[in-house]
């Protein structure tokens, strides 16, 4: 018997800066209402690997695949498909979060998205400051509202880029519920985060990256605890 | 802090900066005074040798101008830039220990870079020699000149640094914006009660500029010393302003940005969002606000003070457009800092977002640009067609040349720049003077070319010439546009800006 169709398909994904080789073979998939935890230390390729996933930075080899779209040959399309929270920063710094909101909603034709946005807001604990420019903002609130606007038009690919940094336990709360919702819509959901107890939490399956490959996929009920925490760092090879 | 410790800081941090700009050190070192000595001794005195001057002689007169006028043009490029440009951008130095003192030596330092101030540093040390003569007086009169440079651009620095003081402070934003206000009644009120000769008979600068090129002499020493004791005191005042700065956060900032802004209108269509955000980002920036006022000043007085002739009136265009366009135009992907991932991230056209930021930047530059002319068409009087013709096709042309320069830098060049705070600017000082050599060079040349032919040959030629001249705009352009529309450039672009 076969599952659903993955809704994010990556085979053999290469990555190359000139002489650096980013990410070297990277494959994963993930279904309708599965959230994947990609883990792995600094300079791993999971946020290049993110941002290929967003038809922010083109892969040099491999085939990937959002929601049915060919990401090399159509970023726009895969673009469409995706709400992608960035690893850092995100924002543009002297907009302010209803003016992100709108630029966005703008760019996808929404209609009618206020009142959701307005909620969000309110979930995220944004809306006092949501005609404030973003430059203002402490890093933690960046990165709520970068989550806020990844979740706005409920994506069938939600691509959070550690989204807990920085985050108070109210705002990793909200991202919780944020993912939970999209999840159980029949989105599929990649976090991307170097914090394994949080995405233990987040996510029922991990992938775990090292230089740029992947070096282990398990449930991630097998990186919990002490003994999860072995394991892991044994896939790091540290 | 001793003066050795100053030097070391300086040399670490002009090392720093060069070899992260892929620059040899002491190939830029040895290029940037090959350039002080040819334009700022061999040139001058090379001018002294073509004879004694008649009294009468337009440079003599002009001579005084010339100085204040670069005194006022110091002082303003001060004010703007928060008292000068950063040795380390802000960012990437917030974890080192560079002093108030260091700091306030790499502003000065970088002073040469900025091409207004080179260029009429350069007129005032020619001018100064010509009208003393050749020899022993044209030595002298370098050597007085030079002292007035430098005096002048320390005293602008102090007067700059203080400035950013006193906006740390209650009110002080309030405060300098009142004093401004005044500076351009009075200003107003002087040019309303008395003809523009006896202005300028009446300059501080003319008793300087008459000791200097009189050759040395009792009055000579005693007023070079006073000058360089000026300036030496302007440059130890400076220091603690420095510190005190750097203790300080602006409150103006804070509250810029933290204070609820008013919710616009949805924009109607994906380019109205893109120029919308784009404009935005420019009129919130508070080093661009700043920019755009000095670019529009200082041709401004020279319209209203001066019956500038059409001649002239048809360069002016030039002259803002470039000067507009080095604000943010030079890396337009900057206005979006750190948020450029997410916006590249969202779905749109590539040439949607860069038709938004061009136009954003083409309609500062021709707004700018067409308003001078219309302001200093009222002193040059009623032009004939031909000139009317080439004023309006000067617009036009500059502001094509300035913006399709732009689109090739910022899609080839792109760099991280916060564009927040009144030192910043859209790329490493290096970088912005040669922006700001191609681009007045190449602006000016065509008003050059568009006045000659409303001189020579009407309204016609002007057409024809200001087609030609746009041409090869509109091929930069198109070029300019097809690399963006490849996703690996616009990556780069992205991963420029942001510095990641």
């Amino acid at each position: 018997m076969t599952g659903p169709s993955p809704l994010v398909h990556v085979e053999g994904l290469q990555v190359r800066f000139g002489a650096v080789q980013a990410v070297g073979g990277v494959d994963l998939s993930v279904a309708p209402g599965q959230v994947l935890a990609l883990v792995g230390g600094n300079g791993a390729g999971k946020s290049t690997t993110m941002r290929v996933l967003a038809g922010v930075v083109p892969p040099t080899g491999g085939s990937v695949h959002v929601a049915g779209v060919d990401v090399r040959a159509d970023p726009l399309g895969a673009k469409r498909r995706t709400g992608y929270c960035p690893d850092v920063g995100g924002l543009l710094p002297r907009a302010t979060p209803w003016e992100h909101l709108q630029l966005s909603a703008s760019l996808r034709r929404l209609e009618g998205w206020q009142p959701r946005a307005e909620q969000l807001l309110k979930r995220f604990e944004l809306a006092d400051v949501a005609d404030r420019v973003t430059a203002g903002f402490s890093h933690g609130m960046g990165r709520r509202l970068s989550v806020v606007l990844a979740g706005l038009h409920r994506p069938p690919v939600l691509l959070l880029d550690e989204p807990f940094d920085g985050v108070d336990p109210l705002g990793v709360e909200a991202t919780f519920e944020l993912v939970d919702d999209l999840r159980q819509t029949g989105s599929a959901v990649l976090v991307s985060t170097h914090q394994l107890d949080l995405a233990t939490q987040v996510a029922l399956d991990a992938v775990v990256l090292r230089g740029g490959t992947v070096v282990g996929r398990c449930p991630t009920a097998e990186l919990v605890g002490p003994a999860g925490v072995r394991r892991y760092r044994q896939l790091l090879g540290t | 802090m001793s003066d050795r410790h100053v030097l070391h800081e300086l040399r670490v941090l002009v090392r720093f900066r060069l070899s992260t700009g892929g620059q040899d050190p002491r190939r830029a070192v040895a290029v940037a005074a090959s350039v002080v000595l040819l334009l700022g001794v061999l040139v001058p005195l090379a001018v002294a040798g073509w004879g004694p001057r008649q009294p009468a002689s337009p440079l003599v007169t002009l001579g005084p101008s010339l100085w204040f006028a670069f005194l006022v043009l110091t002082v303003g490029t001060s004010l703007a830039s928060g008292g000068g440009r950063e040795l380390m951008p802000r960012q990437a130095g917030v974890a080192f220990p560079v002093s108030a003192a260091a700091d306030q030596a790499g502003a000065l330092l970088l002073t040469p870079l900025n091409l207004a101030w080179s260029v009429q540093a350069t007129l005032v040390l020619t001018t100064t020699t010509y009208t003393a003569g050749p020899g022993w007086p044209g030595v002298t009169a370098l050597l007085a000149a030079w002292v007035w440079v430098l005096t002048a651009t320390t005293v602008a620095q102090l007067l700059g640094w203080s400035a950013e003081l006193v906006r740390t402070v209650a009110s002080g934003a309030a405060l300098l914006r009142l004093t401004w206000v005044l500076g351009v009644v009075a200003v107003a009120v002087v040019l309303a009660t008395q003809d523009v000769g006896s202005v300028l008979a009446g300059l501080p600068t003319l008793p300087l500029y008459v000791v200097a090129v009189a050759g040395a002499g009792p009055a000579y020493v005693l007023v070079q010393l006073l000058l360089l004791g000026l300036g030496t005191g302007a440059l130890l005042l400076t220091v603690p302003v420095v510190e005190r700065l750097q203790r300080r956060p602006s409150p103006t900032q804070a509250d810029a940005e933290t204070r609820a802004l008013r919710r616009a209108a949805m924009p109607s269509g994906p380019l109205q969002a893109a120029v919308a955000t784009d404009v935005r980002s420019v009129v919130r920036s508070s080093p661009l606000r700043r920019g755009l006022l000095l670019v529009l000043l200082v041709p401004l007085a020279l319209a209203v003070l001066l019956p500038l002739p059409w001649t002239a009136v048809v360069v002016l265009p030039a002259l803002v457009a470039s000067g507009t366009a080095l604000l943010h135009g030079v890396n337009v992907v900057a206005l979006d800092g750190a948020g450029a991932v997410w916006r590249e991230s969202l779905p749109h056209s590539p040439d949607t977002t860069l038709v938004g930021r061009l136009l954003a930047l083409a309609t500062l530059c021709g707004a700018a640009s067409a308003g001078l002319v219309l302001v200093a068409s009222v002193r040059a009087g009623p032009p004939d067609l031909a000139e009317a013709v080439a004023a309006a096709t000067a617009v036009v042309v500059a502001t094509a040349q300035v913006v399709s320069r732009c689109a090739r830098w910022s899609v080839r060049h792109p760099y991280p720049a916060e564009l927040r705070h009144g030192r910043d600017a859209p790329a490493p000082p290096v970088a912005m003077a040669g922006y700001a050599v191609r681009l007045t060079a190449a602006t000016t040349v065509g008003a050059l070319l568009l006045t000659t032919a409303a001189a020579t040959g009407g309204e016609l030629l002007v057409l024809a010439v200001g087609s030609v001249l746009l041409s090869p705009s509109l091929l930069r352009l198109r070029r300019s546009f097809a690399e963006h529309a490849d996703q690996g450039t616009r990556a780069r672009m992205v991963s420029g800006v942001t510095g990641g």
